[in-house]
C-alpha cells in the first residue's frame, strides 16, 4: 500500500508520515498540490490524504488532477475548517472527511476501509 | 451612528467578524494538530523504549522544540484575536495606521490564499505614528477586505507591499503595490465600496496598484 499525504502544514504532515511509517505504512509527503502532482507522475499511489485548504491548489482541485493521472486512486480529505468536530463522514459528500487534530488509529482504519470497503 | 452605518456594521461587520473567526479557528486547529501528532509521536517513542528498541535521542529534543514553537505560534494567534476583538470597543477612536495594517496583514495571513506581504517603512513626510480618527472596526474590515480582494487577484507567488503616507488634508493614504501588478478594473466591488463610503475613504487605481485615502473624520 502506497500513500501520499498532502498538506502545507509541513510539521504536521512530516510527523504523520513518520507515525504511519512506525506502523508499517509507506507514506510520501507533499507540501502543495503542485508537488503532489510531480510525485504522482513518478509513483503510483493507492490513496491520497489531502488537506482541503491549501495555498494555490485546493484539495478538491488536486483530487481532479490526481484522478487524471491515476484513475484508481482513492481519497481522504482532512480539514481544519467547518463544524466537523468529530471524525466522521458528512452525509452530503461521497468522499471521507476527517477533522484535525487526527486520531492516527482512525486514520489507519479509514485508509484500510477506503481501500478494502468489503472487509 | 446613522441607520445606514448601523446596518453596515450589522450585515458586513458580522460577516467580517465571522470570516476572521473562522480563519483563526482554522489556524488554531492546525496548531493543535501539530501538537497532537507530536505528542502521539512521543508516545510512539515511549512504546519503542518499553520494547527495548533504541531510537535517536535527538528526536526527543526535536519534539520538544516543535511543541514550544507551536505554543508560541498559538499565543501569537490569540494575541491577534484579542487585538481584533478589541477593535469593537469604541465606535470611533484614534487608531495608529501602522498597528491597524500590521493586524490586518496578520489576520489575512491566516487565509489559505494569502500572499507574502511587506509593510514598508513610512514614506517621506510621514511618521511611524500616523493615526486617524475613524471607526477602528470598519477600518479593519476595509483593509482586510481590500487585502483579500488583492490576494485573490494575485498570482500565488506574487508579493504585496503596503506603505503609508500622510496627506495634506488631515488624512492618510495607504498604498497597496502588488508585484507583479494585477488587473484592478473591477475594484472595488460594491461591498468594499460601501464600507469605504461609510468611512469617508476613497480608492484610486494607479499604474502600480491601489491607493486608499481616508480622511480624518468621524464616519458616524
Amino acid at each position: 500500500m502506497k500513500i501520499i499525504l498532502v498538506d502545507d502544514e509541513t510539521k504536521f504532515i512530516n510527523m504523520l508520515a513518520r507515525r504511519l511509517s512506525l506502523r508499517g505504512l509507506d507514506a510520501d509527503v507533499a507540501y502543495s498540490g503542485e508537488q503532489a502532482l510531480e510525485k504522482a507522475a513518478q509513483t503510483r499511489y493507492d490513496i491520497a490524504v489531502l488537506d482541503m485548504k491549501m495555498p494555490g491548489m485546493s484539495g478538491f482541485a488536486l483530487k481532479q488532477k490526481l484522478l487524471d493521472q491515476q484513475p484508481d486512486i482513492k481519497f481522504i480529505f482532512v480539514t481544519g475548517h467547518g463544524t466537523l468536530d468529530q471524525n466522521g463522514v458528512p452525509d452530503h459528500f461521497d468522499d471521507i472527511f476527517l477533522a484535525k487534530p487526527l486520531n492516527i488509529d482512525t486514520l489507519i482504519d479509514t485508509i484500510r476501509q477506503r481501500l478494502n470497503p468489503d472487509q | 451612528m446613522t441607520s445606514h452605518t448601523s446596518d453596515l456594521v450589522h450585515k458586513q461587520g458580522l460577516q467580517f467578524f465571522g470570516s476572521v473567526n473562522a480563519s483563526i479557528s482554522h489556524e488554531l486547529k492546525n496548531i493543535f494538530a501539530i501538537i497532537s501528532e507530536t505528542a502521539g509521536f512521543l508516545n510512539d517513542l515511549t512504546q519503542l523504549s518499553k520494547q527495548g528498541k533504541p531510537f535517536d535521542l535527538s528526536l526527543l529534543e526535536n519534539c520538544s522544540n516543535s511543541i514550544a514553537e507551536e505554543i508560541e505560534r498559538g499565543f501569537d494567534t490569540i494575541r491577534q484575536m484579542n487585538r481584533f476583538a478589541h477593535s469593537v470597543d469604541d465606535p470611533v477612536n484614534d487608531i495608529r495606521i501602522s498597528d491597524a495594517l500590521t493586524l490586518a496583514v496578520k489576520l489575512t495571513g491566516f487565509l489559505s490564499f494569502a500572499r507574502k506581504t511587506h509593510l514598508k517603512a513610512p514614506l517621506e513626510n510621514s511618521s511611524e505614528d500616523s493615526s486617524i480618527l475613524t471607526s477602528p472596526f470598519l477600518f479593519q474590515a476595509l483593509i482586510y477586505k481590500t487585502l483579500s480582494a488583492l490576494y485573490r487577484a494575485m498570482d500565488p507567488k506574487a508579493e504585496l507591499t503596503l506603505a503609508v503616507k500622510d496627506t495634506q488634508s488631515s488624512g492618510v493614504t495607504v498604498i497597496f503595490s502588488p508585484d507583479p501588478p494585477v488587473d484592478l478594473t473591477d475594484f472595488p466591488d460594491p461591498r468594499i465600496a460601501e464600507v469605504a463610503q461609510a468611512l469617508n475613504a476613497a480608492f484610486a487605481v494607479t499604474d502600480t496598484g491601489l491607493e486608499l485615502t481616508i480622511m480624518n473624520t468621524k464616519p458616524y
